[in-house]
């Protein structure tokens, strides 16, 4: 059940990792592709995104393809199920609609993002 | 590629947005960003237009590399006709609203027109709506943010936006990004004011598309190598521009009282380490390694920053030695939609000029602050200072006393230091700009000696070319170094666009686009006769400091025009000669 964690007084919100991950998971660079999310609420706030691998997926139960599931302890979207509905969007904003609203984004800890974080920010725990 | 060799123009007044192809010839001589930028500003506007008039444009434009995967990349450029100059005008941004801009599937948006009614322009890629801003005509900059981002239900989303300063047409209006970056110089706020336009709120998720990814990939990781590898990077990283503040008071060219002075007693109370010790955390522009912006937070007057130029021009300019209260004339400003830099020397004068009684400590820092509200809703005297400095200097009868050239206010690195660094003040597009070139640096080491002026001249020459390339590219200087220093640069942009750059022809494009800004500004009027420093610095020597008494003559200013006009190919007037056009291709132009 390991997840990318991002220590927030570490990140600076460069978004390194946003077009790492779209880099690493479909060979763009469209950070509107990305697993992971970085962006500002606030003048010094600071407010991640990515997947946490919850124990009891929200996402899981209220999918209605059974796109969602669960191999072992991990938290995967199977890409040929998920139409895009958008219901999983609805009780977490962890996960993310492809800009061709057709798929839903989900971190899978490939670890890309970690690797090209300059200021160390991002662990999988 | 990592081009789409598309323009989105918006017409406010009519309400119609379409797409146009950018030529590939614009491309292939001006880059992109401040080039391409300055191509079309050239080309659409007529000369003695307002600008603040319906004729005036707002050009934002990226380059090859914004939106890529390359380090420090993610800049836009403003580029328009200055209301406070009546002249060129291009500024430079950080933060994120350039990725996102590319991100729409364009690489340069033109606004024209005037809107009847304020308004949001909404670009959601290649779709723009735009939305009533009648409600929030009035708000503060972080406000106008937040609220279109909750308006539009996207966190996500990229603003630019105007505050009071712009709506009220101050001339020397910022334009704000991402909370707190700003194109702050030359009043395009106030342009945007004009248009009516309160925000533009940006939203891209187009695919960038590069030519030979694998490759462009290997060069992005060179790229990093070489940003770490840049000795200047560590303190840039540690402490940001504020790190400057020491070296400059020591070296006694910091702007004390309205550039009176070289030097305070001590810059502890404000220096770099004054400076982290309030920071709450590094905060970065996108795509870059370096992060050297600093988080400053108190409450209700938290910002990013303060940067060195505000430090200097908000502090000891105004003879203010607190980093609190420096940090919260800079909120105001931000909140308001002000230029810092040109504010501060606009109170430096005020202040010098004995016009206002300002009092001392709280009372003053109230005046201070009052007066930024006084110029943001041109209230009272407010009404002659947001003309900006050379009007109200005229008005005030105080002309001696403004720092400016061409009418925008001087940098916080006084120009009676180094002949190197006045010359850049006197020949800068813009107006009195610090970052077309930066000969200081080596006149502070010594590299040339006292008879070695021919040198700095054409040092200043060649940097104003690389720099203008640089800012084509579009990537930040504090990372790869100023104007063009590594291959590395080139690389990227050939295996991003499939195209055959190198060193020697970005510069030859700069080159091209310093003259293009040239005529521009030739064609409205400007000539010799405005390449000067106010009197004042050739005749008073700066009054205290390790560089006491030192002066930039008239007759040397003289020299430094002839010998750079010469190198330059232009006449004695400071005028392109047409074989000098003719070399860099664009003879039609004139």
């Amino acid at each position: 059940m390991s997840f990318i964690k991002v220590d927030k007084s570490l990140c600076t919100g460069c978004r390194i990792c946003e077009a790492a991950c779209s880099i690493a998971k479909e060979k763009v660079i469209n950070r509107a592709r990305s697993r992971i999310h970085i962006y500002r609420s606030d003048i010094l706030e600071l407010v991640d995104r990515v997947c946490i691998q919850c124990s009891k997926p929200v996402c899981l139960s209220v999918c209605p393809h059974g796109a969602i599931y669960k191999r072992g302890n991990s938290v995967r979207v199977e890409k040929e199920k998920c139409t895009g509905c958008g219901e999983c969007l609805k009780v977490c904003d962890r996960l993310f609609l492809s800009p061709e609203g057709d798929e839903v984004l989900m971190c899978d800890q490939c670890g890309a993002c970690v690797l090209k974080c300059p200021e160390n920010a991002l662990k999988i725990v | 590629m990592s081009r789409f060799h598309k323009l989105l123009r918006v017409n406010l007044s009519t309400q119609i947005y379409t797409e146009e192809d950018i030529p590939s010839e614009y491309e292939k001589i001006f880059i992109g960003g401040k080039g391409i930028g300055t191509k079309y500003l050239v080309k659409e506007l007529g000369p003695h237009i307002d600008p603040l008039g319906p004729e005036n444009k707002f050009i934002i434009a990226t380059g090859p590399l914004t939106g890529t995967s390359a380090p420090a990349s993610s800049r836009y450029e403003t580029i328009t006709k200055s209301p406070l100059t009546g002249i060129y005008l291009d500024c430079n941004s950080g933060g994120h609203f350039a990725q996102e801009i590319k991100a729409t599937g364009f690489d340069l948006f033109v606004i024209e027109g005037v809107s009847e009614k304020p308004v949001i322009i909404f670009i959601n890629n290649n779709k723009v709506s735009f939305i009533d801003a009648t409600n929030i005509w009035g708000m503060y900059i972080y406000d106008t943010e937040n609220y279109v981002k909750k308006f539009l239900k996207d966190p996500a989303v990229r603003v630019m936006s105007i505050g009071p300063a712009g709506e009220n047409l101050v001339r020397f209006a910022s334009v704000s990004s991402d909370y707190s970056r700003q194109a702050a110089r030359g009043g395009s706020g106030a342009v945007l004011g004009s248009k009516k336009v309160k925000a533009i709120a940006v939203k891209g998720t187009q695919d960038i598309p590069i030519a030979n990814f694998y490759s462009f990939l290997l060069s992005v990781k060179k790229a990093r190598e070489v940003i770490f590898n840049n000795p200047w990077v560590p303190d840039q990283r540690k402490y940001g521009t504020p790190r400057t503040i020491t070296s400059v008071n020591m070296i006694g060219l910091l702007p004390v009282n309205n550039f009176t002075e070289g030097a305070v007693e001590s810059v502890a109370s404000i220096d770099e380490f004054a400076v982290e010790a309030l920071n709450s955390k590094r905060l970065s522009c996108g795509e870059c390694p370096i992060a050297c912006a600093r988080g400053y937070n108190r409450g209700k007057f938290s910002i990013e920053g303060p940067e060195y130029e505000t430090i200097a021009l908000l502090g000891p300019n105004i003879g203010v030695l607190d980093l609190n209260e420096i940090a919260e004339f800079n909120y105001y400003c931000n909140q308001y939609g002000l230029d810092t830099m040109s504010t501060g020397a606009l109170i430096g004068a005020l202040l010098a000029s004995g016009k206002i009684n300002f009092g001392e400590l709280e009372k003053k820092r109230e005046k201070i602050i009052q007066l930024f509200k006084q110029i943001s809703y041109r209230e009272g005297i407010g009404d002659v200072l947001a003309e900006g400095l050379r009007f109200a200097g005229k008005k005030l009868d105080i002309s001696y006393l403004m720092p400016e050239v061409k009418g925008l206010g001087i940098p916080a690195y006084d120009p009676r230091c180094s002949d190197g660094t006045a010359l850049v003040y006197m020949t800068a597009d813009r107006g009195a700009c610090h970052l077309r070139s930066w000969p200081l640096g080596r006149e502070l080491a010594s590299v040339w000696g006292e008879n070695d002026l021919d040198k700095k001249i054409d040092f200043v020459r060649n940097q104003q070319d690389e720099k203008a390339a640089e800012e084509s590219l579009i990537v930040c200087q504090f990372a790869y170094g100023i104007g063009l220093l590594n291959e590395i640069l080139p690389e990227m942009v050939n295996e991003a666009t499939g195209e055959d750059w190198d060193l020697a022809k970005m510069k030859i494009a700069g080159e091209r686009i310093w003259n293009l800004s040239k005529l521009f500004n030739i064609k409205e009027g400007m000539s010799r006769k405005d390449d000067y420093l106010p009197e004042k610095f050739a005749v008073e020597g700066i009054k205290s400091g390790p560089l006491k008494g030192k002066v930039i003559s008239r007759e040397k200013q003289d020299f430094m025009l002839d010998k750079y006009y010469e190198l330059r190919g232009w006449t004695k007037k400071g005028v392109p000669t047409p074989e000098t056009l003719n070399r860099l291709g664009i003879e039609e132009e004139i």
